[in-house]
């Protein structure tokens, strides 16, 4: 068992992240089949068989695979109603894929030599500019003009409001980088943390249970990590969904 | 990190690769779009269903145990008040009885006083019969005994 020396400690926690073509070598097309590309297959297969399987039968009581499809579709479905209204409704079934796009994203990455396709900022980066392009479109249209009364916040008082218009667009058009930051940076921090201790336990011999037992921790911290933050990027698209129904708060 | 070495091998951050957005973009936008595709067309409505028939259900049933309970209340009502009448109904035949009884006892009563009356009255009869026999048959025997007393008494 070698102890740190140059040619056997050698940790790359960021390889997992390397986006390689599956079938095919050398060049990187736009439409090349990759392992990223591969998990959200999953992803999508598991979605299918959660979500389409599990509730086939549709059962009065429902069993346990159709019990789990329920319980998250109905805590989205609730959260939808509670922070957007009724009116956000409509916008459910999009709330609800990015949800479930994220939360498989995240759990499946968490599988040893899988791909965590969220880690990718070009991913969640997509996915925030979407709701932010769409939740800003959707403001100007349901309220015209009036939209821009988000910026100007007439609760406060007047001399203090050219300030707050300054904030407030500050803030506004950060939200995509925030909101994708966070994911991405959540899910690659927890990653190449896990990948770190598992390269220390490569070259501890004996010692490796210091650092298993770590990864045991940073895992079971991640279980939780990655449910949450698929929890937080819907919960802040239905306030942005919010906002631009209910721009006058 | 690493810094030289094969094919696989990270330079920095590999989510700062920009080369390869076109191919991320392209293929988030296939799984989200097919995401959408199955939770709007094969999820929800499913779903929707057996969220709608499950709550219809209870609802169903919540009012048909509601009406079971109304008619419960109901026939404990019906039952008190059989119960009370029937109790009444008791308490009647029990007076009645009672009376009844009474005035039987009473009758019987005064018949034995009757009868005890008319018994008493028939043994004074016996009695004063029985006594006047008595004293006959003692006269008979006195006037019989008398002269054999005194002759005896007398020495002749």
């Amino acid at each position: 068992m070698a102890t740190g020396s140059d040619s056997t400690f050698d940790i790359r926690p960021m390889d997992q992240f390397i986006i390689s073509p599956l079938f095919s070598e050398g060049e990187l097309n736009w439409y090349t089949f990759t392992n990223q590309s591969l998990w959200m297959l999953v992803g999508l297969i598991g979605i299918i068989l959660l979500f389409v399987f599990g509730i086939r039968k549709g059962d009065v009581v429902p069993g346990r695979i159709q019990s789990i499809a329920e319980v998250i579709y109905v805590f989205v479905h609730k959260m939808v109603i509670d922070i957007a209204g009724q009116e956000g409704l409509k916008y459910f079934p999009y709330i609800f894929t990015l949800f479930l796009l994220i939360l498989f994203g995240n759990v499946l990455g968490l599988l040893p030599y899988s791909f965590t396709f969220t880690s990718h900022i070009a991913v969640t980066g997509i996915l925030a500019l979407l709701v932010f392009i769409s939740v800003t479109v959707l403001g100007f249209v349901k309220n015209g003009l009036k939209f821009l009364g988000l910026f100007w916040i007439s609760s406060a008082p007047l001399a203090l409001r050219p300030v707050l218009l300054i904030i407030e667009v500050i803030s506004y058009f950060v939200r995509p980088v925030s909101h994708s930051i966070r994911l991405a940076g959540n899910m690659m921090a927890g990653h190449a943390v896990i990948k770190v201790f598992a390269g220390f336990a490569g070259v501890m011999g004996l010692g490796a249970i210091a650092p298993i037992l770590a990864i045991v921790a940073v895992y079971g911290l991640e279980m939780l990590v990655v449910v949450i933050q698929a929890y937080v990027f819907t919960i802040l698209t239905c306030v942005y969904l919010n906002d631009a129904l209910h721009p006058g708060h | 990190m690493a810094s030289s070495g094969g094919k696989e091998e990270a330079v920095g951050m590999p989510q700062l690769d920009f080369s390869n957005f076109d191919n991320q973009s392209f293929w988030l936008v296939v799984f989200l779009v097919a995401v959408f595709v199955v939770i709007k067309v094969l999820v929800m409505p499913r779903m929707e269903a057996t969220l709608t028939n499950r709550r219809k259900i209870i609802e169903e049933d919540i009012q048909e145990a509601e009406e079971f309970r109304d008619k419960a209340v109901e026939i404990e009502k019906t039952l008190n008040l059989e119960l009370e009448s029937a109790r009444k109904k008791a308490n009647g035949i029990l007076r009645t009885g009672k009376d009844q009884i009474k005035e039987n006892m009473t009758e019987a009563l005064s018949d034995i006083d009757e009868k005890i009356d008319e018994m008493v009255q028939e043994s004074n009869k016996n009695i004063s019969k029985i006594k006047q026999k008595a004293d006959k048959e003692v006269q008979t025997l006195s006037k019989k005994l008398a002269p054999e007393i005194v002759r005896a008494i007398l020495p002749s």
